[in-house]
């Protein structure tokens, strides 16, 4: 009995003398989220917006299929990915996408939004009442928004993107050293991060997905072959110098479009273009 | 000189595994899918395509491909198997044609390629492929 | 040799047939233990979804055909040595036990 009046009392002085510091913004913080609550109904202004998102599940062995969500755009956050995630968190815990960083560093979220190709989490909710995302174009199906990238991948690994030295470093055990000037010539290439979005925007792609290894995998092969520390620049060039893996490049520039990144791919491949010329192989 | 040897070991193999019940049958069988082949077609040119056909691979190939087939198809004794019979009329559908040149394969050491397995459907087609093949394989 | 006398196929059965085969194929590489395991998964497979999927849902159809070929890339290594499956509920089954 006594250790509980004891308790008692001890909770009724925490909670009486908490400091009023405290106090105060939990309470700010309470009346905003209520304010928050309240407001919608007070203004009874919602902004709905329907997203039609491509469902396909394997298991079902159903045809896919667009399907519609409304949100209320005010209760969500600026991106697409936010308006996704809401959607599994609140409507639809089935509805299957790649995320992570949700800030267009790691290039999970590829997908294509009203018609372009584009990271979820840079890409704004467009305005207008519907809004269409479906899968990157062209790719293999395995789940809702998530394609096959091996195929994507397999190619990047073709082009060999790892540093290779015929030489052993100036200094033994220490780096290889870049002037400043040879550095800026991988500007516009180190930035990708290989979502695939200008691959699969590429009409050439679309019909050689094999044998055309595709704006990104080429402007990864520039970004080894302009590396000044690289010296299997005549190899690199000469591995792909071929009708099919660079030469289906045509020039459609649909890569530089729709990289979210602002790089463009196509620059890069004229530049293989042009040092093919020169190497006369 | 090699496709001699070469034919001689198909020669001993199916010497070794086969019952000599199932030899007799098959010869009977061949012999009767020969006057098969004259009654059945009206047309002079496959009749005579039949027969040369039917002249190609050894009996003793035709009876092994013939109990590779018995084997994967599962086929009752009673059930009548000739040179001639079609897989597929013997309830076989792609999967098991497959599966039959497939063992085929490992039976006789060949490699089917691809198109010209598609064209397997009768235990002689089979038979026929096989000996080209295997007379093939010591040059190669 | 009569010219292409088997029954026509569609580039898509042809595909099929030729990932069967590589399948049965890449199982012969396999120890004599596992060999016959391989070969009777496959058979279950391929089996059950010439039964139960239909043949003009080629979306379908192609999704198990690309899904195929990455498991027999897999299989092809030498690095694997056998193959299992699950069994993720047929429905039946799992509602007669509760």
């Amino acid at each position: 009995m006594a250790t509980g009046v004891l308790r008692r009392a001890i909770t009724g002085v925490r909670v009486s003398s908490s400091p009023a510091s405290k106090f105060v913004p939990l309470r700010a913080l309470a009346s905003e989220a209520e304010a928050q609550q309240a407001e919608p109904k007070a203004r009874a202004s919602t902004d709905l917006k329907t997203f039609s998102i491509y469902r396909w599940n394997p298991d079902k062995a159903s045809k896919p299929e667009l399907q519609e969500y409304k949100i209320d755009l005010k209760e969500c956050g600026p991106m697409v990915l936010d308006a996704l995630i809401k959607i599994k968190n609140e409507i639809d815990p089935s509805l299957t996408f790649r995320r992570s960083c949700r800030e267009g560093i790691c290039g999970s979220c590829a997908m294509n939004i009203d018609g372009c190709n584009g990271l979820a989490c840079l890409t704004k909710i467009p305005s207008g009442p519907s809004t269409m995302i479906t899968p990157l174009p062209h790719m293999y199906v395995i789940k809702d928004l998530v394609v096959d990238m091996t195929n994507f991948y397999n190619q990047y690994k073709s082009i060999e993107p790892w540093l290779k030295r015929k030489s052993p470093p100036p200094v033994p055990g220490k780096e290889i050293l870049q002037s400043k000037k040879d550095r800026a010539k991988l500007d516009g290439m180190y930035e990708c991060i290989l979502c695939a979005c200008c691959s699969t925007s590429c009409p050439s792609y679309w019909w050689n997905p094999e044998s055309y290894l595709g704006p990104a995998a080429l402007l990864h092969a520039n970004r080894w072959i302009m590396d000044s520390r690289d010296e299997y620049t005549h190899e690199r060039l000469e591995s792909i110098n071929d009708e099919y893996k660079l030469y289906r490049c045509h020039t459609i520039l649909n890569c530089a479009r729709a990289c979210p990144k602002g790089l463009n791919p196509g620059k890069q491949i004229q530049n293989i273009k042009k040092l093919e010329m020169g190497s006369g192989a | 000189m090699p496709t001699v040897s070469a034919s001689y070991a198909t020669f001993t193999s199916p010497l070794r595994l086969t019952f000599p019940t199932n030899q007799v049958a098959l010869k009977a069988s061949n012999l009767k899918m020969v006057s098969m082949g004259w009654a059945k077609n009206g047309f002079p040119s496959l009749r005579t395509s039949r027969f040369r056909v039917s002249c190609a691979a050894k009996p003793e190939t035709v009876q092994k491909v013939c109990d590779i087939v018995r084997k994967q198809l599962a086929l009752p004794d009673e059930t009548q198997l000739t040179p001639d019979s079609k897989f597929s009329a013997l309830g076989a559908d792609s999967l098991d044609t497959v599966e039959i040149v497939m063992s085929l394969e490992e039976e006789f050491g060949i490699s089917v390629e691809e198109e010209s397995s598609q064209n397997i459907t009768t235990v002689q087609e089979a038979a026929d492929l096989i000996e080209k093949l295997v007379q093939g394989k010591p040059e190669a | 040799m009569p010219p292409s006398s088997g029954p026509r196929l569609s580039g898509m059965q042809k595909q099929v047939l030729n990932l069967y085969r590589g399948f049965l194929r890449a199982a012969r590489s396999k120890s004599a233990e596992d060999r016959p395991k391989i070969e009777s998964i496959v058979f279950v497979e391929f089996r059950h979804n010439a039964k139960q999927v239909d043949r003009k849902n080629f979306i379908y159809i192609g999704y198990l055909l690309h899904r195929g070929k990455k498991q027999l890339d897999q299989l092809k290594s030498l690095d694997t040595i056998s193959l299992s499956s699950f069994d993720l509920g047929l429905p039946q089954t799992k509602h007669t036990k509760h």
